[in-house]
């Protein structure tokens, strides 16, 4: 027979499991004024999508944060894709450089749309996202609210990163589910 | 110490401006409507009262237009005290425009502050309606480009395993920088390319005129083409033509084409021979009209389906001109291509199909930008992207889901807005009270609802108010009605009609009034316009049947090029007997540089010439635009109803008991003055930020005679203004203005010299500071003892707050002090030392909500 105290261990770690999946899976829409009167919108948390790198090490991998982003300008909203890249590669040792993104693929159950690369602005910086990994590049691309729905729907999404040698690196999602976009303005 | 009297006239004269103030209601900018033709956007700024567009400035690729205007007279009394307006129009990203701000001073001057997210280059237009103002811009200058963004500093120090160091990140600045989208447009993606054998041809069938193209999205090691058709200007419109194709292509999405997916489209179609053009074309259009793309067409086959086609129009068969156009504009080149174009565009508007002769009158201007007929094909893509684009109107919080799944069926927007306005004039002396000359509540409340069908467009218009007066015998509530009319818009027919309560500007329609107007359009280029109802003097007031009225007009557009003409008529009764029979016409020459507009309005009955008028801009070169203008005619306006001024009556059939027909028609005559006034000027810019503008005015009245007891009125003798002024535009940051300027005017017994300068600061992105003094100085030269002395000061401050684009504040407190001296020789004196000091304030506080 189970003691009380078992019983409320149990429940506090259930509710507390509950609560850090809720957390973790329906990230909130976040809206800050940037400098220029700009309204730029974006979630709490991002996909943070990984790219094993096993050659170099165990552990290698490169990574990519990637969000959806409105930014309101005096009522002209625009649609991106931010992509925050980081790595835990350290590639100096190698003599190795980082490939230069030119473009982002999601396989949207199965179905590609791609997106070509810019740069994040700089003057929209802060990036719109939080990263726990430090990026070492933020790019965006321009996409519409319908694609933006579209993959928010889709019960799979995986992602490419295409760079400009032609190459292109499969990067899946690193902690489980692709991110509930409901959230995100008009685009859940 | 000198004693001070409060002027009992002056209390009067202040108390009739602010109960004028107060009862009007009307918003400097009634309306902006804005469309969209490929690269040039047209924005319509329907101005509350009449307003003579002067010139405006810098002139080429900034990001802010200032327009100069002079204010007509109705504006003075139309125009709240503020006489300040800032809009956030719906649909601006059609053209960029971000905010548009009026802002006039205590005289007759204002100017009209466009703000841009881009530097655009325009041209201003007004015509003999001085109730519009058109600006079109064509395509804007190259965009400041962006700084490439700094790549961020890794934090290696939080991270156990390092980021790649910095100079290993240098070949990320290839990067192209990611543009703000300004020249992104949204296509559909139908499928992928292997699917085309599948494709169901006849849901492309309605979108034959727009672009298709294939575009390659590589993927590892092979390359997967997708056919995309496009381009449209907003998500939404692209959303509209995604949820026609329906379930024939349940995989498509809207996705964003950039300038250089534009570029590479654009060389598809033209390039007949090419792989992608070919795919694209033969399967999405040929195909879609089962007519296969044989080798081509001779040219005495194409001027025989030329013939078919127009035919095929003139009897209404649209179906069959629509496929015998399309069929033609397969032949890849060849002198046919334009005409054709055009009339299918032309053909689908008749087959109720306005989205389809959008994009056929776009590609036309995409095809063929210039030529004598390209403004033809802008008149018709404006008028139909003018009704048609619902979604643009749409508040930028609405649900785009919605948006892209469905077209909306109405679309209602509008602004609601109180303010609490006070008068008073100061008691100087302690015995006396403050006169409270205005205490008052105005409620607004301004509402716009559209519907845009296939066939029917119906749009309706209310512009509603209520004065809730809180002084005691003062002049009571008001409510107010200035617009409250419903629109349809047949586009098979061409025939659209407005009932209710309207403001037409032009077709010989004096002013406001309640009845019925419509217009048919008879031919592409003519118009023909006819009218009926019952006049109203001012929103307070409800119409009787006891004057009415009844017209009609045509439009001529585009007659050699540059000219429009346009003939009225307009027969008005008054309580049974003429009250008008007039007959007129307008014309209109544009060009790049010079703008003319002239009106006649003749009264037939009375043989008279009720308004001769003429305005003429000429900008000679980048920096400077003259001006002038000619008016001529009756003031006011010669009607039988004339004939009350002055009688102790309000209608006409009090005074049939004393008078016959003739001799009312007399006395209308004789209360009728001639106006003779012309103005010439000229603005300049001095420096990108630093405009000049002066000009010259003359004005004068004849005499006219006693009759039926009312006294004669003298003529004024010349009135000649003349100053100038120079404004200042964003010195210290953008939306920073200052005016400061010198007037002088002289009638034949009042001399007037004023300064003044003028100050509209924002503060940060919400608050708006305005500042005015106006200092003047008259001396009435009249009386017999000596002149009289008068120095007038008048300062304002305005502070409004703008949020979300929706919601603003506004407070303004102004007052006038004035200080009268009157000549020692003048026996009895007035007062002890024959001088008077007066002080009155005003306030204002309100709010606007736009929704």
């Amino acid at each position: 027979m189970r003691t009380g105290r078992g019983n409320i261990r149990s429940m506090t770690i259930a509710i507390t499991a509950m609560l850090l999946s809720a957390c973790a899976t329906t990230p909130s829409s976040v809206s800050r004024l940037d400098a220029g009167g700009r309204t730029v919108v974006a979630l709490s948390d991002t996909i943070l999508l990984a790219h094993a790198v096993p050659a170099l090490a165990a552990g290698a991998r490169d990574y990519a944060y990637i969000g959806p982003v409105e930014i309101n300008r005096m009522g002209n909203r625009r649609h991106y894709f931010w992509l925050g890249l980081a790595s835990t590669i350290d590639r100096t040792r190698g003599g190795l450089e980082p490939a230069v993104p030119v473009a982002l693929v999601l396989l949207v159950d199965g179905t590609p749309m791609r997106f070509p690369l810019g740069e994040w602005p700089a003057d929209l910086d802060p990036p719109p996202y939080p990263t726990t990994i430090p990026v070492y590049a933020t790019l965006a691309a321009p996409a519409s609210l319908d694609q933006i729905r579209r993959i928010a729907r889709a019960s799979n999404v995986e992602a490419e990163i295409q760079d400009d040698s032609g190459a292109e690196a499969r990067y899946l999602t690193f902690n489980g589910d692709w991110t509930d976009w409901s959230a995100f303005p008009d685009g859940g | 110490m000198r004693p001070r009297r409060r002027s009992p006239g002056g209390v009067t004269v202040f108390i009739v401006v602010l109960f004028a103030c107060g009862g009007a209601h009307a918003r400097a900018i009634d309306d902006v409507r804005l469309s969209r033709v490929a690269e040039e956007a047209t924005i319509e700024i329907e101005l509350g009262c009449a307003m003579r567009y002067d010139s405006h400035s810098p002139l080429d690729g900034n990001s802010e237009l200032y327009i100069r205007m002079t204010l007509g007279n109705d504006c003075h009394l139309a125009l709240r005290t503020g006489r300040s307006d800032l809009r956030h129009p719906a649909g601006g990203r059609m053209a960029s425009l971000a905010e548009i701000a009026f802002d006039a001073d205590q005289r007759d001057q204002a100017v009209i502050t466009l703000r841009f997210e881009r530097p655009v280059r325009g041209e201003v237009r007004q015509t003999t309606n001085l109730y519009l103002l058109t600006v079109v811009l064509g395509p804007g200058a190259p965009a400041t480009p962006q700084p490439a963004a700094p790549l961020p500093e890794p934090a290696r120090a939080t991270v156990a395993a390092a980021t790649p160091a910095s100079p290993r990140r240098e070949p990320m600045r290839l990067v192209r920088t990611l543009p703000y989208g300004d020249e992104d447009r949204f296509a559909i993606r139908l499928s992928a390319f292997e699917d085309s054998t599948d494709l169901d041809r006849e849901a492309l069938v309605p979108f034959s005129s727009q672009v298709f193209y294939v575009v390659d999205v590589p993927l590892g090691d092979h390359t997967m083409k997708e056919l995309r058709m496009g381009f449209f200007p907003t998500e939404e419109e692209a959303g509209r033509a995604l949820a026609r194709l329906g379930a024939s292509f349940p995989s498509a999405w809207i996705a964003v084409a950039d300038a250089g997916e534009q570029a590479e489209a654009a060389e598809q179609r033209i390039d007949a021979a090419g792989k992608a053009k070919e795919a694209a074309r033969d399967v999405a259009i040929a195909a879609a009209h089962e007519t296969p793309a044989d080798a081509g067409l001779s040219e005495e086959r194409i001027a025989t389906m030329m013939s078919e086609a127009k035919n095929a129009l003139v009897r209404r068969d649209y179906a069959r001109s629509i496929d015998l156009y399309s069929r033609l504009l397969q032949e890849p080149a060849g002198a046919h291509r334009r005409e054709a174009r055009e009339f299918l565009g032309v053909a689908f508007e008749k087959n109720g199909q306005p989205a389809n002769a959008r994009d056929a009158y776009e590609v036309w201007l995409d095809e063929f930008p210039d030529g004598p007929d390209a403004n033809r094909v802008r008149q018709r893509l404006a008028a139909l992207t003018t009704t048609a684009p619902a979604g643009e109107r749409k508040a930028p919080q609405t649900t785009l889901a919605a948006a892209s799944e469905d077209a909306p069926d109405w679309e209602i927007y509008g602004s609601a807005s109180q303010y609490y306005l006070r008068g008073v004039s100061l008691a100087h002396d302690s015995d006396d009270d403050d006169v409270v000359g205005q205490s008052a509540l105005l409620s607004r409340a301004l509402l716009f609802a559209r519907r845009s069908g296939e066939r029917f467009d119906v749009a309706s218009r209310a512009n509603l108010g209520y004065l809730h007066d809180f002084v005691e015998d003062g002049s009571g509530d008001q409510a107010l009605v200035s617009y409250a009319y419903i629109d349809v818009a047949d586009a098979k027919t061409d025939i659209s009609a407005r009932l209710g309560r309207q403001r037409p500007h032009a077709g010989g329609v004096l002013g406001r009034f309640d009845g019925v107007s419509g217009s048919y359009r008879w031919r592409p280029d003519l118009t023909v316009h006819v009218s009926a109802g019952f006049p109203v003097d001012s929103p307070r007031f409800r119409a009787t049947s006891d004057q009415w009225f009844y017209g009609a007009g045509i439009d001529l557009d585009n007659v050699f090029d540059a000219w429009d003409f346009g003939v009225f008529t307009n027969i008005q009764t008054v309580d049974g007997v003429a009250d008008r029979h007039a007959v007129g016409a307008e014309v209109q020459y544009h060009s790049q540089r010079v703008n003319v507009a002239g009106l006649v309005d003749y009264d037939a009955s009375y043989e008279i010439l009720n308004a001769g008028f003429i305005t003429g801009n000429w900008r000679i070169n980048d920096r400077l635009t003259v001006h002038g203008r000619y008016r001529g005619g009756a003031a006011p306006f010669l009607t039988t109803r004339n004939a009350i001024i002055g009688q102790p009556v309000n209608t006409l059939r009090e005074l049939f008991p004393d008078y016959t027909e003739g001799q009312l028609r007399s006395l209308a005559r004789n209360r009728t003055a001639e106006e003779r006034a012309g103005s010439a000027g000229l603005s300049t810019a001095l420096t990108p930020r630093l405009q000049l503008k002066a000009d010259v005015s003359w004005l004068e009245y004849n005499a006219t005679p006693a009759s039926g007891g009312v006294a004669a009125f003298p003529e004024t003798g010349p009135q000649v203004s003349w100053g100038g002024h120079l404004l200042g535009s964003g010195f210290f940051r953008a939306g920073h203005l200052f005016l400061v300027g010198y007037r002088h005017d002289e009638t034949e017994s009042v001399d007037t010299d004023t300064v003044f300068v003028d100050v509209r600061q924002p503060v940060g992105e919400r608050l708006r500071i305005q500042t005015r003094l106006d200092v003047s100085q008259r001396v009435a030269n009249q009386n017999p003892a000596g002149d009289i002395d008068q120095w007038i000061a008048n300062p304002m401050l305005r502070i409004s707050c703008d949020w979300a684009h929706r919601y603003r504040v506004e407070f303004e407190v102004g007052a006038q002090w004035s200080n009268r001296k009157f000549p020692a020789a003048l026996t009895p004196p007035l007062v002890e030392d024959n001088a008077i000091e007066q002080t009155d304030y005003y306030l204002q506080l309100g709010y606007i909500l736009d929704f």
